[in-house]
């Protein structure tokens, strides 16, 4: 190989330590863990399709329905209904498309930003604006990376915590840990990632569908979720659930808890617990996921149309117009009630 | 090829980790002088053995595994450079706190003057031509290529760091 360079700028004394330079240097301890993690993600989807049915569909059609107004269907003017879509696209389009650049606004003390890299120090909090969506807290200690403005905006959490705040249409704005990525659906929530690259996010307003491993799980306001390396997001919870059933959903999504910790989740379930219920149903199978379905029924009777079989089968439409009509889920607010929340966490009162 | 590549390209998992487990210092230590920083390095060397399973099929004789490898990873670090670089003209500053934390305004202390350290503080594109050039021998016209600068501009990239490390040195 020509070395072309001239080598007089070289210093004895610099050629001798890079001389002493090790050509090796020890990887960090569990980095091959973290690599398996993501060799299984690369590889092909495996032959057996997952327990938990895609969710995507069904609450990508609810998400972008409940936000704004009343049901559609309760104005009965064309114009209007006309009027609105045309507002609403040229409204996604906006935000999709202007004042896209993140800006860091506040910041209590010392940071980094450098190669899309934003990491706090000890002592400083910072607030990053995201284009027109909304805002996002830093934590200290927190590591940021900026990943995309278009054609969404698209952050990757690596550690620490931030707040989110976002007033936009579903699916504009994506935070990715390394455990399974957040998918706004309008909302105000808090994301912590922990060393081990875990996750747990808590939601204030509206809510979040959590993605990873061909799985998803959407918890709504008041509700919380963990996630974990190498298994699919965990199922939501609410928060003021009873220990017992948390603990049992713990051995359920990340122990191999299998069919003893969904019979726990059941005993430690009441009526406010109907949402985690929900959850069970796409992942559990045979005569478990018929004893979820009648604790779940015992809770909240599922609507007109939705028959035992149809939900056992896992039919996308019984299971989502029961998500409907569940306690605590965003279906069951008021329009006005959400219109209000939504005003609210857009002036930042939430 | 050796029956460890070739269990590999068959999917043997335990056949990559025993790869794995022999060419992963030499990946991280690279990884981490070009990212100089440690959590970047972690992520890059995880990127790298992603992308080797991935690419693991395409891997011929004609050149030796660790070199195959070695090169990937220049060439995965350096995509991750130019990507960050794009992200960052996103990104607008707009408050006064200190843009980069741990560069001491006064410069190095002697107890800095560790030279991994040093290198870790260079300019990212001195850094990268520095590190290909003195420490994994590269020419370049290959660093030229790899990084999309042009031959003099490596030279001068290179000169420059060396100034740079000089000068740390000598505090």
């Amino acid at each position: 190989m020509k070395r072309d360079s001239t080598e007089a700028d070289l210093t004895r004394d610099l050629r001798a330590r890079l001389h002493a330079l090790p050509r090796e240097v020890a990887p960090p301890p569990g980095l091959w863990g973290d690599i398996v993690a993501r060799l299984a993600d690369a590889r092909p989807a495996p032959a057996t399709a997952p327990a938990v049915p895609s969710r995507a569909w069904g609450f990508r059609r609810t998400a972008a329905r409940v936000p704004f107004g009343a049901p559609a269907s309760r104005w009965g003017v064309r114009p209007a209904l006309a009027a609105a879509l045309v507002l609403c696209l040229a409204g996604t389009l906006w935000l999709r498309h202007g004042g896209g650049a993140w800006r860091v606004t506040q910041a209590s003390g010392a940071y980094t930003l450098s190669d899309g890299l934003l990491a706090t120090a000890a002592s400083t909090r910072a607030r990053l604006d995201v284009g027109r969506l909304g805002e996002v807290e830093v934590a200290p200690r927190t590591r940021l990376r900026l990943l995309a403005t278009r054609p969404d905006h698209r952050l990757a959490l690596d550690r620490g915590s931030i707040a989110a705040r976002i007033s936009a249409p579903p699916r504009l704005f994506y935070v990715e840990t390394p455990s399974g990525t957040a998918v706004d659906l309008g909302c105000a929530y808090t994301l912590a990632v922990d060393p081990r690259g875990g996750s747990l996010i808590h939601v204030t307003v509206g809510w979040v569908e959590l993605d990873g491993r061909g799985a998803s799980s959407v918890v709504p306001f008041n509700m919380s979720a963990y996630t974990r390396r190498g298994f699919r997001p965990g199922t939501p919870f609410l928060d003021r659930a009873s220990d017992s059933l948390k603990a049992a959903l713990d051995r359920f999504d990340f122990e191999g808890g299998g069919d003893a910790a969904v019979a726990a989740v059941l005993r430690a379930s009441t009526a406010n617990d109907a949402i985690t219920l929900w959850h069970l149903l796409g992942r559990t199978t045979g005569a478990v996921r018929l004893a979820v379905y009648r604790r779940l029924a015992a809770i909240a009777a599922p609507p007109a149309g939705v028959s035992e079989a149809s939900v056992l089968a896992l039919n996308h439409r019984a299971l989502t117009a029961w998500w409907d009509v569940l306690p605590g889920s965003p279906g069951t607010l008021p329009w006005w009630q959400r219109a209000a929340v939504r005003l609210g966490a857009w002036l930042g009162v939430f | 090829m050796s029956e460890l590549v070739l269990r590999a390209q068959r999917g043997d998992h335990d056949a990559f980790e025993q790869l794995y487990r022999l060419h992963a210092g030499r990946v991280y230590a690279l990884c981490l002088r070009l990212a100089g920083d440690a959590v970047e390095a972690r992520r890059l060397t995880q990127d790298v053995f992603v992308r080797a399973w991935e690419r693991l099929a395409g891997f011929r004789e004609e050149s030796a595994f660790s070199s195959w490898l070695h090169r990937l990873a220049v060439n995965v670090v350096l995509a991750d450079r130019r990507a960050a670089g794009r992200r960052e003209r996103r990104v607008v500053i707009e408050a006064d706190a200190p843009a980069y934390e741990g560069v001491p305004a006064g410069g190095w202390t002697p107890e800095q003057l560790d030279l991994e350290g040093a290198i870790a503080a260079l300019p990212p594109g001195a850094r990268a031509v520095f590190v290909l050039f003195d420490i994994e021998g590269y020419g370049h016209e290959e660093i030229a290529a790899m990084t999309g600068i042009a031959p003099g501009t490596s030279k001068a990239q290179l000169h420059r760091a060396r100034r740079l490390l000089r000068k740390a040195l000598e505090r």
